[in-house]
């Protein structure tokens, strides 16, 4: 009786992976969940399987990898591939090779920023103009106390460009540039802050950090790749959702996103001389404008509301990919 | 009261049509998928063509299509040789196989079984037989039949015999001892009174 080998698992998990996240996303769609957290719920779940469920189905179900089980209970196997060739090669090992060298690549795309910011010095703080703390140290404690928080560090740059982020998974800190407190009013910087600080009350640096560690773990398979794109967007939703609520002006925010946005995205001042140096990051850019553009019009929005029954289309959702994955071999 | 009442009902029509709502929704996109994912299983049988036989080079080829044993018997006679000369597959996973002997010289010999207990021979492996007379027979002491068949204008005799549960047909165009001998020696599975292995 033959048992799965590792290119099998390995291909069963990519599948796995690629069948909960079409799964999870057509229920978002068609359930029309439109709250951040209920979204990122069902997208954990899915993002869970691979990790945790598969592994399990593999453990306490070793049948599945025999030959009666893919030959009568299966839905799916995908070592059936292997008997279809393209040029001689049997398209099972095709496309597990594709699918493999794509998740590498979406994985890298977003770890090689990292690995390159790392070996930068780290960011020299330096304190603010009169003016600017002034506006720092008013608007801070108050968004800070609407969110249940006492007031994180601050550090501030000297920089031109717009920089606002929160960093730090044990003592979380807000950094700031000179240019954003230049760019963005009073009412605008109270938001932006309430979102930072949104991300702060959900320790957020510290799940980003373990999402990239399921990531890393799951380096060759690509629906993980997307799905955590999708998590850690819902990730921002979710922020913008919380400042909003916080301080209680929704236009204020999306009006922030977008002027830091666009102050972001300059062209650069000195044209680049390759051929191909954009191709790559024009799309790119185009991305995250539309992301942008996708937030700014949520917060126009009302608040959207939690859909009913939230835990059992939880659990029903749950129930429903493990018990169809569990015939995917 | 009574507009309470009217309120109350009102609020459990809308929960009952929410619920309704989310489950169906969630039946038909699990439905979907599975069928979506069955059809996707089902791909590679159409394209290899499951519905005919498919020639394979070595037996341990046709064991991985099948993703069974192959039963050969333990005597052989000599003048067949090694390896087969034809193995051919059919009905996929747990299929069947045909495994023919052509010696240069003597009668052809071929093992036509089914990879699982209890299932019959796949029609592709069965194509243009015409059975002229049959009766039963023994092989030792297990029940077996005698054929005599015509395969594309050829005529062989077939001994076919049940081992383990599965369905074996041994033909030969020349002596029909050397069917028996054959027969007798699947691993002398015939000899175990239990029967099946």
């Amino acid at each position: 009786m033959a048992s799965a080998t590792w290119g099998e698992l390995l291909a069963q998990a990519i599948l796995h992976a690629l069948v909960a996240s079409l799964l999870v996303e057509a229920l978002v769609r068609s359930w029309s969940v439109r709250e951040p957290w209920q979204r990122m719920s069902l997208r954990l779940l899915a993002l869970g399987h691979p990790l945790f469920v598969f592994p399990a189905l593999v453990v306490l179900f070793p049948s599945r990898g025999g030959d009666p089980f893919r030959a009568h209970l299966a839905l799916f196997a995908g070592r059936g591939w292997a008997e279809v060739s393209l040029l001689g090669v049997p398209l099972f090992d095709l496309w597990v090779g594709a699918l493999a060298s794509l998740g590498v690549v979406l994985f890298l795309l977003d770890a090689w920023p990292i690995l390159r910011r790392r070996r930068r010095p780290p960011l020299a703080a330096a304190p603010a103009d009169p003016a600017d703390g002034a506006r720092l140290a008013r608007e801070l404690p108050f968004v800070a106390a609407r969110l249940g928080l006492s007031p994180p560090p601050v550090l501030h740059l000297h920089r031109e460009g717009p920089v606002l982020f929160c960093t730090g998974v044990r003592r979380p800190a807000v950094v700031i540039s000179s240019g954003t407190l230049a760019l963005l009013d009073d009412e605008e910087l109270r938001a932006a802050l309430a979102h930072e600080l949104a991300h702060v009350a959900r320790h957020d640096p510290l799940r980003s950090w373990v999402l990239m560690a399921g990531r890393a773990l799951m380096c060759l398979n690509p629906a993980f790749q997307v799905l955590s794109r999708a998590v850690a967007r819902d990730a921002e939703w979710l922020a913008d959702e919380r400042a909003a609520e916080a301080c209680g002006d929704r236009v204020a925010l999306a009006s922030a996103l977008l002027k830091l946005h666009r102050a972001s995205t300059r062209p650069p001042p000195v044209p680049r001389t390759l051929p191909f140096a954009t191709t790559l990051a024009e799309p790119l850019a185009r991305v995250q404008s539309l992301d942008i553009e996708e937030r700014c019009r949520r917060l126009l929005d009302p608040a959207p509301a939690p859909l009913p029954f939230g835990r059992v289309r939880l659990v029903l959702a749950g129930t429903s990919l493990a018990g169809l994955l569990f015939f995917v071999v | 009261m009574t507009r309470a009442v009217a309120a109350g009902a009102e609020r459990a029509k809308g929960t009952g049509a929410e619920l309704a709502r989310m489950l169906g929704t969630l039946l038909w996109v699990v439905g979907g998928a599975a069928a979506v994912l069955a059809v996707l299983g089902a791909v590679p049988g159409w394209l290899t063509g499951e519905a005919g036989a498919r020639g394979a080079s070595s037996i341990a080829e046709a064991e991985a299509r099948l993703g069974a044993r192959i039963l050969l018997p333990a005597f052989q006679p000599a003048r067949l040789g090694w390896p087969p000369t034809e193995i051919r597959t059919a009905g996929g996973r747990r299929g069947s196989v045909l495994v023919g002997f052509t010696p240069r010289e003597g009668a052809p010999v071929e093992i036509v079984q089914a990879c699982e207990p209890g299932r019959a021979i796949d029609a592709p492996l069965l194509e243009g037989r015409n059975v002229l007379s049959e009766r039963r027979t023994l092989v030792g002491a297990r029940p077996a039949r005698l054929a005599t068949v015509s395969i594309d204008g050829a005529v062989w005799q077939e001994l076919a015999v049940d081992v383990g549960g599965r369905a074996v047909l041994l033909r030969t165009r020349g002596d029909v001892d050397e069917l028996y001998k054959i027969a007798h020696s699947f691993h002398g599975r015939f000899d175990d009174p239990e029967g099946a292995p």
